[in-house]
């Protein structure tokens, strides 16, 4: 071998050496072990810190002031999961085999689909609050706080209905998750006596939609509902509804036009439009300032949620060496009041809680008062 | 009528793909390099006009212009640090692409560090339009109209009548015969990368107004870029051109009839097309077929 | 000791990309950039196989591996016998047009959100569970396709595939039929990236459009110039290296800090230097 190569296999061994001692040095058995496996840095890494990680730290923290659970403190164990598969079930991994966490805190459909399997098999709670695909309660191990695509749909037709809207139209992106929005919406207009006039969607990265508002406009419905599942779609689309002078007599979308990406674009753009969201209890916002300085928003107030159904769920059971047990006491919770509303458990990790309807009135973003 | 709402938008949309193409087709030419930095260049210039125009305050008319000239000069940096060296250790064309990877990897993921990831606007609300009939155009429209029918004839012109722009023919041409005919190559590429920038700078300041400026955009721009390339004709500047207009207007009519999930799929499937039946595209004068 | 088996189940199969990569870029001189591609489809051809076609898990493997070898020579029939610039732009095109298709065609593929719960491989009732047992199956495998590439190093093809990356018009009048080598060489070397992409399927039970997108190239190509061309070692080398630093990040620390962005910097720049000033890799032979 030269030189080089030498210096490279020592290079390596090195640096093996310093990921076994780092194993090795995780120790201790004392605290009740959380994960939390998210992504921290990159596009949404700053939010997520300030809001998502936050709720959680927050709920831990408020738990070990009252002397923590089952008389042991909570030790929450925090990962950057980077924004794809592959990293997230690194991280999974690392929390499971080395930190030894019993349940783990996740975020973003595209990091906690992965994680379900591996969590199954090792018996680890994923408890991901606040997504919304439809297939993360297909697990038996995982757990959502948040109203499911369905109900988002259900409630929008109904409303545009309440309106008197004859006709509507739907632009969302092509995904699976959004489409059982889309279909829930549909079926629920269509039996309300609504008639469907338009149908388009858009691509994930797609920043020019100004085609198909074009042919929507040629259609003139009523309503049009919008769905994306982030922010810059949302900001893109209202720019360009505008621009192209398409006028539907009512928008409707989801909480996403509270985005920052439609926000650096001006609220103005979003008058009008209404949309199903949540809303944090006042006493939640209070306390939530006052720990952090800044105002609190729905995320860390359903993953605040989703920390407290967990440690209850594990006093309950009185351990947390069986998380089958803590799983089960988790599904049939019955009712549990949290942040952002009631939540229902009733035999799965599907938690039923209702959205509410806000709008954009003057540029802020309210309550909807019809 | 909607059809031709949808013909205009795609030619708008038409006329950035053919600068970027045009762009890099000329760098690709001149210099053999196969530059897929150049989506790094192009966003280089957007971040720049944004810095020109909102920290600094430049006005606009100040603004726009010198963004594209420091998209040149960036792209003339790129060539001096990154492909330089390269040349002159004697790098095959692998190697030089390998570079320009890295090069590409390296900007983009510098413009996230030091902008951030989030859009950054350089206006707020939508873009003015104007009414003619039933079409409805964007001042992003309308310029970049403009642009493109100004840009090309006079690139044309600067290609077939002036002395550099013969020099850059004549190196694309056959290189070692160019050198041996007196043409200071080094300093030859130096003009092919400026010019080549400077035509991205054009297409990134209109899209930028439209749509804001993001770390990645140049990366989705110069897709669109290659594929325009392949269509119109390796090796023939017009072609890549014309393939820009033509991938433009083809995204945007397939709408028509379409939804928007195909709209991808008719794209591609037009390159397939293409790559199988006629790879030399629709003008294939140039067929590269040996490595320098 | 799972979380290390991970790691090392990561840096097996890359290295096995990575190798099969260098059949086609060191030793053939073929710039592929649709690599990444034949990994994807062969991760999703198993994925779709087991999970949607009820098929058992090795005849799934081989379907890909064949699958995936007849489409690169497809591809590979009208597009190799044209320049190698030119390669490269059609092969870029090609892999958008995969990612494309993928997130389109969603009765096989489940469209953007991936096919979840690919089985585990097994041997009659026995299935191989995670930890060991997987680390060993795709030890086992990435040593098969080892073995494969280090017998070709020590045959005549190589010499062949050697004149072909050289000099083209040369090994063309020692008689070597360019053309239809080079499409042998590249379905071989597709199949052996499907045979990889099966590895991945069964390892994360998860197959993804992401994880196929121009940044896995980008890593691969990174990972095939700093370990080095030619080489088997560099093959090892270089996925253990951009593998284990960024996990070692994990136990650094360094929050606060955009770490994807700086690593993604870091292997540009680390491209661009390596090409400038060590072509040949840290262990690598021949310079590309």
């Amino acid at each position: 071998m030269n030189h080089t190569a030498r210096t490279a296999v020592k290079l390596l061994a090195i640096s093996a050496a310093a990921l076994f001692a780092g194993i090795g040095a995780a120790g201790a058995q004392e605290p009740i072990r959380l994960g939390l496996a998210m992504p921290l840095s990159g596009q949404n890494g700053e939010y997520i810190k300030r809001y998502v990680l936050a709720g959680h730290e927050f709920a831990i923290k408020e738990q070990n002031e009252k002397g923590g659970i089952l008389g042991r403190p909570i030790k929450l164990f925090i990962e950057d999961s980077r924004n794809d598969g592959a990293s997230a079930v690194s991280a999974l991994n690392k929390l499971i085999n080395v930190d030894k966490v019993v349940a783990v805190f996740s975020i973003f459909t595209p990091v906690v689909l992965p994680m379900l399997p591996i969590a199954e098999e090792k018996k680890v709670i994923v408890l991901a609050p606040s997504v919304e695909h439809p297939d993360l309660t297909k697990s038996r191990w995982a757990v959502r706080m948040t109203p499911t695509a369905t109900t988002n749909g259900l409630l929008i037709a109904q409303q545009a209905r309440k309106m008197g809207l004859k006709t509507a139209a739907t632009f969302a992106e092509d995904n699976e998750a959004i489409r059982v929005s889309v279909k829930a919406f549909v079926a629920e207009f269509e039996k309300l006596g609504g008639k469907m006039i338009g149908d388009e969607t858009f691509k994930n990265q797609d920043t020019d939609m100004r085609g198909q508002l074009t042919k929507l406009r040629a259609a003139r419905p009523d309503a049009l509902y919008f769905l994306a599942p982030s922010g810059r779609p949302v900001a893109l689309a209202l720019k360009q509804i505008s621009e192209v002078g398409f006028k539907p007599k009512q928008i409707f979308t989801t909480h996403l036009v509270e985005d920052r990406e439609v926000m650096a674009l001006g609220a103005s753009m979003a008058e009008g439009v209404i949309y199903t969201a949540v809303a944090t209890t006042p006493e939640f916002n209070q306390k939530f300032k006052a720990a952090y300085g800044y105002d609190s928003d729905v995320n860390a107030g359903k993953h605040f949620d989703s920390t407290n159904v967990l440690l209850q769920a594990i006093q309950k059971v009185g351990s947390e060496k069986d998380m089958t047990k803590v799983r089960d006491a988790i599904y049939n919770f019955g009712e549990y009041k949290g942040t952002i509303g009631t939540f229902r458990f009733v035999g799965s990790g599907e938690s039923l809680v209702s959205p509410i309807l806000k709008t954009v009135k003057d540029g802020k973003y309210v309550r909807y008062q019809p | 009528m909607l059809l031709l709402q949808l013909f205009i938008n795609g030619l708008a949309s038409g006329a950035i793909y053919a600068l970027t193409a045009v762009g890099f087709a000329l760098i690709y030419n001149g210099t053999r390099i196969f530059h897929i930095a150049h989506g790094a260049v192009f966003t280089f210039g957007g971040y720049a006009l944004y810095l020109l125009a909102l920290p600094l305050g430049l006005p606009w008319i100040v603004a726009l212009p010198a963004a594209v000239i420091a998209t040149a000069a960036f792209g003339a940096l790129m060539d001096t640090l990154v492909y330089r060296p390269l040349r002159k250790r004697g790098t095959g064309p692998a190697g030089m692409f390998i570079a320009s990877i890295g090069a590409l990897t390296f900007a983009q993921a510098t413009y996230s560090l030091v902008f951030g990831t989030d859009t950054i606007n350089l206006r707020k609300g939508g873009l003015p339009t104007f009414d003619i009939g039933e079409v409805t155009l964007t001042a992003v429209h309308v310029i970049a109209a403009m642009v493109a029918l100004i840009v090309f004839p006079v690139l044309q012109l600067f290609l077939t009548r002036t002395r550099w722009g013969r020099a850059i023919r004549a190196l694309a041409d056959n290189p070692r015969l160019a050198v041996v005919r007196g043409i200071d190559a080094e300093r030859l590429y130096i003009v092919i990368f400026a010019l080549g920038s400077a035509l991205a700078g054009l297409g990134v300041v209109i899209i930028a107004f439209d749509l804001g400026v993001r770390p990645e955009m140049g990366f989705s721009v110069m897709f669109v870029a290659l594929v325009a390339v392949i269509v119109g004709g390796v090796g023939y500047l017009p072609g890549a051109a014309a393939g820009g207009f033509l991938l433009g207007i083809t995204q945007s009519l397939s709408l028509w009839q379409l939804s928007g999930r195909w709209q991808d799929v008719v794209v591609f499937g037009a390159l397939l097309a293409f790559l199988v039946f006629r790879p030399q595209g629709i003008f294939g004068h140039m067929l590269v077929t040996r490595r320098v | 000791m799972d979380y290390t088996l991970h790691l090392i189940v990561l840096v097996l199969i890359y290295a096995s990309l990575v190798v099969s990569l260098d059949l086609l870029m060191g030793h053939t001189g073929i710039l592929s950039f649709a690599h990444a591609a034949f990994y994807g489809i062969g991760a999703y051809a198993t994925a779709s196989l087991t999970v949607y076609g009820g098929w058992d898990w090795f005849s799934a493997m081989m379907a890909a591996v064949v699958i995936t070898a007849a489409i690169a020579a497809l591809v590979g029939i009208p597009t190799l016998r044209l320049g190698g610039d030119y390669f490269i732009l059609a092969m870029f095109g090609f892999q958008l047009i995969v990612i494309t298709l993928i997130l389109n065609l969603e009765p096989i593929t489940n469209g953007p959100f991936g096919i979840r719960n690919v089985p585990r491989p097994s041997i009659g009732s026995f299935q191989v569970q995670s930890g060991l047992g997987m680390a060993l199956f795709v030890a086992a495998v990435t040593g098969i396709i080892f073995w494969a590439h280090w017998r070709f190093a020590r045959s005549p093809m190589r010499a062949m595939l050697h004149a072909i990356r050289d000099d083209e018009t040369v090994a063309m009048s020692l008689g070597i039929d360019v053309v239809r080598t080079k499409i042998l060489v590249f379905a071989i070397g597709a199949g052996f990236a499907a045979l990889s992409g099966a590895l991945m399927a069964f390892y994360f039970r998860y197959v993804t459009a992401n994880s196929f997108v121009l940044s896995t190239i980008i890593l691969l190509w990174a990972m095939l110039f700093v370990g080095g061309s030619c080489s088997i070692a560099g093959a090892i080398v270089g996925p253990a290296i951009l593998i284990l630093f960024p996990e070692l990040f994990r136990f650094v620390g360094g929050e606060g800090l955009d770490i994807p962005n700086i690593q993604e910097a870091l292997y540009g720049l680390l491209l661009i230097l390596v090409m400038i000033f060590r072509p040949q890799g840290l262990v690598g032979r021949r310079a590309a």
